[in-house]
């Protein structure tokens, strides 16, 4: 279940909330954990089941890791990976891999393979790697394993950063899930930065999906070169504001349950480079294959190619995580390159250069890597790009869409606005930030908190409503 | 810290008050106009709860069903209109905010921006099954009449926003250019209001579009019906009831079809997009011998205007409206029956009458009749 839905905000959320506060301590990690379990099986009843199995099993073997000798603790380690790899294989690459095969033996006049397609359980590339990090981590006795079942199992499937993140570490989890801190406090802060995020996602990414969703749909002979730039530079603004409105949502709801869930997004687009991009961008992601993949393959340690190598690997794998589709392995990609050539002599030559043309220069690059994310498929992507940069057909190309079929005026205010949020220069607003929090008192400003984001919600709320009410004038009765 | 749980308690309690209101309903709610298609939650298999179809429905339901839906929608779209001039875009057929404040279905500015142009061969099909219609109702002595009916938008362009017109795309013919020329050919006999409203407005006759609605106005529907009823004459050859007024009532009211587009734009304030209406007054003017006609209309809701005329004048002895043909309304009385299509004895409905009328919009010619034609040239072992 998706948290701009009625059924969360109305249903789910409040009642969650009530049973943990209302119950007494001890039973707050059982009772969260079902809440957790009844969330997930709303929206991914195969993914539940799946997720109860793996956790068992997770469970027994970290505690056999702990307790092994050197060599039988490497093959408990290489078996509880591979199976979990394996079972995020199967639900989430097969259907991809088999219609890949069949594709080939297609072409060669060969029976195809038989296959029903597997229903991909939500989040369980998230799930796996939270799996595969306790493991790790058990492994290299940077944690101790779990103390009960219920609590490795609340780690997991706490329902906050169950589906979309972030990726939080066994050891930042395993003290509060124990003992969450409730407080007003919290609970106030964590209803506000939900309302943030609520509107990140309803007010902002929504409107754009509705002006980039039919640009990527359209013909490529009526894409023209603006209706080309409109489509990816609103697709970005969505899927940083759907995003991250995601994780402070999470966020949100965590520190009302008094978690603390670590932040995903430092303003990814107010970035210089790709290098940078990606200590600001999905920020757990990075982390994870940073700690998990990075180092162990060698990280920067053994020498230049080896390095090169290591972030390739990281790269390709960081873009296959993103789905089953050769789009995000291209991007993946894509990425890797400029990172590659960022470390080889990119970050170097363009050390004088102004800030805003490095940033300007960023997010051109970055949004050709996001036609290749959104894309079908790769030639759609190319023929996209293609557009975007055919300046030769400017008037040329017969559109039979109008500019006002695709972006009315609230969302060019959305887009408008998002831009400006986007791209503050950060200098500024740390300075009017601090001018601010110097002239106001602590009251006004939890006055303004308040304001602010009853006034979200309620916008969220009213948009959410009407976003599902399509009357025609007369049914042809 | 007394704010903050002020905020807290507060923000529970209208959540709270949401769900009171959609389960008990103590406070009356905003009425929604339109219609919508609702949904049941039914889960018939596993495979429903699987792949969150089930899920998706009850979502559905949730939303359609909730407290203060009413509120949410118009305070919504209430913002859209004063804050961003226009209205909501998730319209299955959006409205859009013309000069004036005259409002337009944008189906309506795609027919004129001629983007569904239908392929020749199409219209020439249409207009022999047209034509052949026309001659086996002859072969029985019953008259046949084809309106074409105009749209806002070819009526008074000068009022679509010009972000929304197409002006490459005007030199084009639209499915009306181009299907008349066929129906000449093939003779077939045709009231065409487009050209009978582009006239009139040359000639300064005011509001024939309501500006708050979608079809035509009411006084453009008695204009009409006037000339209707000197064409069904002529075809006829008799003397018919004619509609007679002597004044008209200016209104800052408008009634029925008038505002429907403006109601179904769902603001709050529904009369900020109301102008200046005109009703005639009308009244039969009976001369001597006049003939009450037995008439089967075929058509869409422009028919409603034109029919409401007919009707309070009294001016056919039978009229028999099938809306879509779907949807039987039989007049004097406008009693409504569902048109079971397969079970019509064509020999009975059509022999009785002194006039079958098929009315098409031009923006919907190439679903003329409705399958109405077929049906019938079918049923009369065509």
């Amino acid at each position: 279940m998706g948290f701009s839905t009625v059924t969360f905000l109305f249903y789910f959320l409040p009642l969650a909330l009530l049973i943990f506060y209302l119950s007494p301590g001890k039973a707050r990690v059982p009772l969260l954990l079902l809440s957790s379990y009844v969330f997930y099986l709303w929206g991914s009843p195969t993914g539940a089941a799946v997720l109860l199995l793996g956790t068992i099993f997770d469970y027994l073997l970290s505690k056999a890791i702990r307790g092994a000798e050197r060599n039988k603790k490497k093959a408990l380690l290489a078996i509880s990976i591979t199976v979990n790899i394996a079972v995020l294989f199967y639900y989430k690459y097969m259907n991809f891999f088999i219609g890949e095969i069949n594709r080939a033996l297609k072409n060669f006049d060969l029976t195809t393979i038989h296959w029903a397609a597997v229903i991909f359980p939500v989040g369980i590339s998230f799930i796996t790697f939270h799996k595969i990090s306790y493991l790790v981590d058990v492994y290299y006795s940077r944690v101790e394993p779990a103390k009960s079942f219920t609590a490795y199992a609340l780690y997991l499937a706490m329902f906050p950063k169950l589906t979309q993140g972030p990726i939080v570490r066994y050891h930042t989890m395993a003290e509060q899930i124990m003992k969450p801190e409730i407080t007003l406090d919290n609970i106030f802060e964590g209803s506000i930065r939900f309302c943030t995020g609520l509107a990140k996602k309803v007010l902002i990414a929504d409107p754009m999906s509705m002006v980039a969703n039919p640009i990527f749909s359209m013909n490529i002979s009526s894409l023209t070169v603006g209706y080309a730039w409109l489509g990816i530079i609103c697709y970005t603004i969505q899927i940083y504001f759907d995003f991250s409105g995601y994780s402070d949502m999470a966020i949100g709801i965590g520190r009302m349950l008094g978690f603390t869930i670590p932040e995903n997004f430092n303003r990814p687009y107010y970035s210089q480079s790709f290098t940078e991009h990606w200590r600001r961008w999905h920020i757990t992601l990075g982390a994870f294959f940073r700690e998990y993949l990075y180092i162990p393959l060698g990280g920067n340690r053994t020498g230049k190619i080896k390095t090169y190598r290591n972030l390739w690997i990281v790269f390709i794998v960081t873009g296959f995580w993103h789905g089953a589709n050769w789009t995000y392995i291209v991007w993946g990609f894509y990425h890797g390159f400029f990172i590659f050539i960022e470390r080889l002599f990119l970050l170097d030559k363009t050390k004088r250069w102004p800030a805003p043309v490095k940033i300007m220069i960023f997010y051109l690059l970055l949004c050709i890597g996001f036609v290749i994310f959104r894309s079908d498929n790769i030639s759609a992507a190319f023929c996209y790009i293609g557009r975007m940069f055919d300046f030769t057909a400017i008037g040329a190309i017969p559109s039979t869409v109008l500019w006002a079929n695709l972006i009315g005026n609230r969302e060019l205010f959305v887009l408008a606005t998002s831009l400006v949020i986007t791209f503050f220069p950060q200098p500024i607003f740390d300075s009017l930030r601090s001018v601010f929090m110097s002239r106001v008192r602590p009251g006004g400003i939890t006055m303004l908190k308040i304001v602010t984001s009853s006034l979200l919600f309620v916008l969220s709320l009213i948009s959410l409503i009407n976003n599902s009410f399509s009357p025609f004038i007369y049914f042809r009765f | 810290m007394t704010r903050k749980l002020i905020f807290i308690i507060i923000a529970n309690l209208f959540i709270a008050l949401v769900l009171v209101q959609t389960y008990l309903r103590p406070f009356r709610d905003m009425i929604l106009s339109g219609a919508e298609q609702k949904t049941r939650p039914e889960i018939t298999s596993f495979r429903d709860a699987t792949t969150g179809k089930f899920q998706g429905a009850v979502e559905k339901w949730l939303k359609q069903n909730i407290g203060f839906r009413g509120y949410f929608v118009k305070t919504d779209n209430q913002i859209n209109y004063s804050i961003f001039n226009e209205f909501s875009r998730s319209h299955p057929r959006k409205i859009i905010l013309g000069k004036q404040k005259q409002l337009f279905e944008e189906a309506y500015i795609d027919t004129y921006n001629r983007l569904c142009v239908s392929p020749e061969s199409a219209l020439e099909k249409k207009a022999t099954s047209i034509k052949k219609l026309q001659g086996l109702l002859g072969r029985k002595k019953v008259q046949f009449l084809l309106i074409l009916t105009p749209s806002k938008a070819s009526v008074y362009p000068e009022y679509i926003p010009e972000k929304y017109i197409l002006r490459t795309n005007l030199q084009k013919k639209d499915n009306y250019q181009r299907i008349l020329p066929y129906l000449e050919k093939y003779g077939v006999n045709l009231l065409d209001g487009r050209a009978y409203f582009l006239d009139l407005k040359k000639r300064g006759v005011p509001d024939l579009f309501p500006s708050s609605g979608t079809h035509w106005s009411l006084y453009g529907g008695y204009v009409f019906a006037g000339a209707l009823i000197e064409r069904m004459e002529r075809l006829l050859g008799r003397h018919l009831v004619r509609i007679g007024s002597d004044r008209d009532v200016i209104s800052g009211e408008p009634i029925e079809l008038d505002k429907d587009i403006a109601r179904l734009g769902n603001i709050l304030f529904t009369r900020s997009l109301f102008t200046e209406y005109r009703y005639p007054v009308t009244r039969p003017d009976t001369g001597n011998n006049a003939y009450r006609p037995n008439v089967l209309l075929v058509g869409s809701s422009f028919c409603w205007n034109i029919l409401y005329y007919l009707d309070i004048n009294n001016i056919c002895s039978k009229i028999n409206f099938y809306y879509y043909f779907n949807t039987d309304y039989s007049y004097p009385n406008k009693k409504r029956s569902p048109i079971r299509k397969e079970e019509i004895n064509w020999d009975r409905e059509l022999l009785a009458r002194d006039l079958v009328i098929i009315e098409i919009n031009e923006s919907q010619i190439d679903e003329a009749g409705f399958g109405f034609i077929e049906k019938c040239l079918q049923g009369m072992g065509y």
